[in-house]
């Protein structure tokens, strides 16, 4: 059974990391939305200049309205997105494909590797792996990876997302570093997220070459036992 | 007089939007997408006011703050954030900002603020030139 005392510091790493992709989520649709409020406005000018006689070209009404909806539905994807990651705290042992997981954080972290000068993508080749996990737990890890691989991205200012399984458990892989000295564990996550690796006997590690950082979650059992074990 | 406007912000979409919006109420404006880039539009052209977003990718808008006040202490700096705190509001003033606005923009609250950084900015000249004239004076042996 854990302590109370590490069901603590599990809960405060998984609010820190909620906390973090809500702020960066809110400011995205709020983006959106000073677009939506732009366009709405000039929409406005558009009309008032139209009932002061003034000659306009019905085509740049058309364009304008275009693209409002184009905006809504950016705005509802990120709502979407936002929506499926909050549902992701429901439950805590359920049938995860893993692919489709780490879609949904690559899609939460857009803006930030925006804001970092970088892309992030899925792995065109990435593996359909499904396991049975916390898959709140397994989004705080891969997000706090994701972070990582951010702040020491490469020259190419891309980082590739995958995953493999293997018999020991699965690996998630971060391609795309530069830099990366430390070849065991990054002092970050020691920093971020001490009590979610050590109750899911995960580690961050690098490839010898330092261009990839490597989740490895060893064991599928133990991290589908989640908070009911 | 036009108020000659520089527009910052990573967002295309909304910063070319608002130019436009401003544009048809008779402001001269010009567009940047990053920091970078307004610094080297700021080099070679004069402008009365710059409208900085905070949250840009490289160079964000508190230190895009600092580097055009640093070459050009005349111009006025209104910041615009999605999300104003006061530490960050504290931080923008403390570097020279006119004015901390929130998205999504009130339009005429933006103009209202820009008329305002205009004046300031003529006031600030006038006082340099005032400056400049009473050196050229001290200078003179009559």
């Amino acid at each position: 059974m854990k302590a109370d005392a590490d069901w603590q510091a599990i809960a405060q790493e998984e609010m820190r990391f909620f906390g973090n992709v809500s702020a960066a989520i809110s400011h995205e649709i709020n983006n959106r939305m000073a677009v939506i409020n732009e366009k709405a406005g000039l929409l406005q000018d558009l009309a008032a200049m139209l009932t002061r006689g003034k000659e306009i070209d019905i085509g740049r009404l058309e364009v304008q309205s275009r693209k409002i909806v184009e905006q809504v539905k950016l705005a509802k994807l990120t709502i979407r997105n936002l929506n499926r990651f909050a549902h992701s705290v429901d439950v805590q042992h359920t049938e995860i494909e893993l692919a489709e997981l780490l879609e949904l954080v690559v899609a939460l972290y857009a803006r930030k590797a925006a804001m970092a000068e970088a892309e992030i993508s899925v792995s065109g080749s990435c593996e359909s792996v499904t396991i049975t996990s916390n898959p709140f737990f397994l989004e705080t890890l891969i997000g706090r990876g994701i972070d990582i691989a951010l702040s020491r991205v490469g020259e190419a200012r891309s980082v590739v997302i995958g995953v493999k399984a293997h018999q020991k458990g699965v690996t998630v892989r971060l391609d795309g570093l530069s830099g990366v000295t430390d070849p065991v564990e990054f002092p970050e996550a020691r920093q971020d997220v001490p009590a979610l690796l050590e109750w899911l006997g995960a580690r961050y590690r690098s490839e010898p070459d330092g261009t990839a950082l490597l989740l490895e979650i060893p064991d599928h059992e133990r991290v589908s036992k989640g908070r009911t074990a | 007089m036009t108020e000659k406007v520089l527009l910052v912000d990573d967002e295309e979409e909304f910063v070319e939007t608002l130019a436009e919006r401003m544009r048809n109420r008779g402001m001269e404006v010009a567009t940047s997408n990053s920091g970078g880039d307004a610094l080297d539009l700021i080099d070679n052209e004069p402008y009365d006011v710059v409208v900085l977003d905070l949250q840009m990718p490289g160079m964000d808008g508190i230190e895009a703050l600092a580097r055009i006040k640093k070459r050009q202490p005349d111009i006025q700096v209104v910041l615009l954030t999605g999300h104003a705190t006061v530490e960050k509001g504290v931080e923008a003033m403390k570097r020279g900002a006119l004015e901390f606005l929130e998205k999504p923009i009130d339009l005429s609250k933006l103009a209202e603020v820009i008329h305002k950084a205009k004046a300031q900015k003529m006031i600030l000249v006038e006082q340099d030139t005032e400056e400049r004239i009473r050196e050229i004076l001290r200078g003179k042996s009559w």
